[in-house]
C-alpha cells in the first residue's frame, strides 16, 4: 500500500464477499466493518475482525460475535450506540448484496480475490507477485 | 440494546444470510444493483488517488 497507493500508482477499493456457506460469521463482519466505516475507522475495524478471525476470538456471527464487535467499537474508539444501531438494523446489508453481486459479475469465486485492471487473482498473493504485476502494467515492456 | 433487540438483529441477519448462500459456498442473490465502489460518495473502502493508473480491487470475508 505504501509503495503503490500512497504514491499515487494504484487505487484500491476494498469490496466484501462474505462466503456465508462455510464462514457463517463473515456478514455479520462486513456490517460491523462497515459501520465502523460510517465513523470513520473502517481500517481499523478491518484490522479487528482479521486479527480476531485469526485468533478464533469469533466464528459464526452469534450474538457472543456481535457484542465482541462492539467491543472492537468501543477498543477503537467509536460510538458504541451508533455502531450497535447501524449492525443490528442492517444498515449496510443492501451495500454488501452490491458487492457480492459485483464480485460474481467478474468472475470471484473466492477470497481474498483481487482484481488488477481486469486480470483476477485468486488467492493470497506475496508481495514480490504484486509487485510484478503492477510494475509491469506501470511500465511494459 | 438489550439482549433480545440484538438477537432479533441477528436472527434477521441470518435469515438474510441464507437466503444468499448455495451450498456452493457462494452467494447468489445478485437482484440488487451494483455500485461501484467509486460511484459511491463519501467512499471509506477506497484508498489512494481515483485518477492513479492502475485500479486493484480487493474481495474478502474476514474468515
Amino acid at each position: 500500500m505504501k509503495d503503490y497507493v500512497d504514491t499515487g500508482k494504484v487505487y484500491l477499493e476494498l469490496y466484501d464477499y462474505p462466503l456465508m456457506a462455510i464462514h457463517p460469521g463473515a456478514l455479520v463482519a462486513a456490517q460491523a466493518a462497515n459501520c465502523a466505516a460510517e465513523q470513520g475507522a473502517y481500517r481499523e475495524m478491518r484490522q479487528h475482525l482479521f486479527d480476531g478471525a485469526q485468533n478464533k476470538e469469533w466464528r459464526d456471527g452469534s450474538i457472543d460475535d456481535m457484542t465482541l464487535f462492539g467491543n472492537y467499537a468501543s477498543d477503537i474508539g467509536l460510538d458504541r450506540s451508533l455502531f450497535d444501531s447501524c449492525v443490528t438494523t442492517n444498515r449496510h446489508l443492501s451495500q454488501i448484496k452490491s458487492d457480492i453481486a459485483f464480485a460474481e459479475k467478474n468472475g470471484v469465486r473466492s477470497t481474498p480475490t483481487f482484481i488488477i485492471r481486469d486480470r483476477l487473482y485468486a488467492g493470497a498473493q506475496p508481495y514480490a507477485v504484486f509487485k510484478q504485476v503492477l510494475d509491469t502494467m506501470l511500465d511494459p515492456p | 440494546m438489550n439482549r433480545v433487540s440484538m438477537y432479533l438483529a441477528a436472527c434477521a441477519i441470518a435469515l438474510a444470510g441464507c437466503g444468499v448462500a448455495p451450498a456452493t459456498g457462494q452467494p447468489v442473490d445478485t437482484t440488487g444493483p451494483v455500485t461501484l465502489l467509486s460511484e459511491r460518495t463519501p467512499n471509506p473502502r477506497a484508498f489512494g488517488d481515483p485518477k492513479a493508473p492502475i485500479v486493484m480491487r480487493e474481495f474478502s470475508d474476514y474468515q
